[in-house]
């Protein structure tokens, strides 16, 4: 009977919160100064929280239609405090990359979280390289994105794409042809349920060439 | 020293029949499979993921076996008289010492189980990873987080064994170890976020002072960068990990002298 009781218990407050309180139930979190301090030697499993968060955070985004800002705002503040906690989380990069950089008002903040993560992770070049692409098409700050770029193709192992389109975005002359390939670029590394917004700008910057190409 | 053999493996055997001690070896398999099953939820580094999760298992076991197990046992020989039977055959040092190597063996013994199956849940993870996304992981990896939390749980232990010897009743060891530990596991880091500059910029002279006095008694004992050196398979910060064992060992001597000395004074 105690049994029944518990999981009669159970199911009331789950089907409350698929219906209620699902957007606040995994969203909230502490500052990554809190968080650091109460994570103590267990910083990468902070870290590692944060981004489940995160997860649980976009899936309430794409689920539901109302105004998201609220919730954006706590996605990158999950973001940076995974960031904070553990700065060699590749996860935290790829998902700043995939999901706040594409987001309106969100490019800025990822290209600073890429920026600290170029700076942590001093081995790989995707970081820096991510950042002056995202500084270059959509912040338009090309002396930024020309730093980083550098700093990207000075890096071990950056492959001959990387140094290509970066050499293409720091001549004046490139087009929006470099921008879609390197978006295809970062779609395949994302899982499909990621892509949406890097989907939509692709077809953006597609539909703007054709009617470029169009007489 | 055959006294204190026996004393320890007998010690040993009872720490072995207890359920909470079989409960946390049974435990092992259920931290494996969570960290195998979260760690799937990540895009890229899952491996690193899976070596938190099992950081954070392996610490959270030993600082429980530590402080409950270990904790009771020593708490009820001193308060309940138990230790008042082996003393007319041995000298107090020797029951303590005995006492001791008989909770380290059950510690060894738990950390071994578990270390098997951190290795074996790592095998699993790195057979299903790309090479590109486990790079510079070593199957060595839960053997150093093990020496890691040996070298926690043994600083815990001293700080049992130092409130042991002088707290008067079973809830007040207790309360008091619990305190003091996690005082040990939150303090660096909250004095981490004092001393940054920013804090720093804000305060009078005098307390900055204060801070910088309180920060050098209480060094960084967490080894938290060292853990995620280890869990991203990189080169491990050697200046972090030579501070990281001298601190480790110096409180483990200072408060095992400290309790020593102050268990042979006290009244039984």
């Amino acid at each position: 009977m105690a049994l029944g009781l518990c999981l009669y218990g159970m199911s009331l407050f789950h089907q409350q919160t698929q219906t209620t309180d699902r957007p606040h139930l995994f969203t909230e979190g502490l500052p990554p100064a809190a968080q650091k301090v109460l994570a103590g030697p267990f910083a990468g499993a902070a870290a590692d929280f944060n981004l489940l968060a995160v997860f649980s955070i976009y899936d309430v985004i794409r689920t539901q239609s109302r105004d998201h800002n609220a919730l954006w705002h706590k996605l990158h503040a999950r973001l940076t405090a995974a960031q904070q906690l553990d700065p060699w989380f590749w996860d935290v990069y790829r998902l700043t990359t995939g999901l706040m950089a594409f987001h309106e008002r969100g490019t800025s903040a990822a290209v600073e979280l890429l920026s600290k993560g170029a700076n942590a992770r001093t081995w790989d070049w995707e970081m820096p390289f991510m950042a002056g692409f995202l500084a270059h098409d959509f912040l338009h700050d090309d002396k930024r994105a020309s730093e980083l770029m550098s700093e990207a193709i000075k890096r071990p192992n950056a492959p001959p794409l990387a140094v290509g389109l970066a050499s293409q975005f720091l001549q004046a002359s490139e087009g929006s042809e470099s921008s879609i390939r390197f978006l295809f670029y970062l779609r395949a590394s994302l899982p499909a349920e990621y892509r949406d917004v890097i989907n939509a700008r692709i077809a953006r910057l597609q539909l703007a060439k054709k009617r470029e190409t169009q007489p | 020293m055959n006294k204190a053999l026996a004393l320890a493996a007998f010690s040993l055997r009872e720490i072995l029949s207890a359920p909470a001690y079989r409960a946390l070896i049974a435990s092992t398999l259920f931290i494996a499979a969570g960290a195998m099953a979260i760690s799937n939820l990540f895009l890229l580094e899952n491996i690193k993921v899976q070596l938190d999760l099992l950081w954070l298992g392996m610490s959270l076991l030993t600082t429980f076996y530590v402080l409950v197990i270990a904790g009771s046992l020593l708490a009820q020989d001193f308060t309940q008289g138990i230790a008042s039977l082996f003393l007319p055959h041995m000298s107090r040092s020797t029951y303590l010492r005995a006492r001791v190597f008989g909770i380290i063996a059950g510690l060894l013994l738990l950390l071994a189980v578990m270390t098997l199956v951190a290795t074996a849940t790592l095998a699993w993870g790195l057979n299903y990873t790309p090479t590109a996304q486990a790079h510079g992981v070593s199957w060595w990896a839960p053997l150093m987080l093990s020496g890691m939390t040996l070298l926690q749980s043994l600083t815990i232990l001293s700080i049992v064994i130092f409130t042991c010897s002088w707290a008067s009743g079973l809830v007040e060891m207790m309360l008091f170890s619990g305190v003091f530990t996690g005082l040990a596991f939150l303090l660096p880091s909250v004095m981490q976020t004092m001393t940054s500059t920013e804090v720093m910029a804000e305060v009078p002279d005098w307390t900055a002072a204060l801070i910088h006095a309180v920060d050098y008694l209480f060094p960084d004992m967490t080894g938290a960068r060292i853990a995620l050196a280890i869990a991203h398979g990189l080169p491990l910060p050697p200046a972090e990990l030579t501070w990281f064992l001298i601190a480790q060992m110096g409180y483990i001597m200072l408060l095992a002298a400290a309790g020593f000395l102050l268990f042979s004074r006290r009244d039984l």
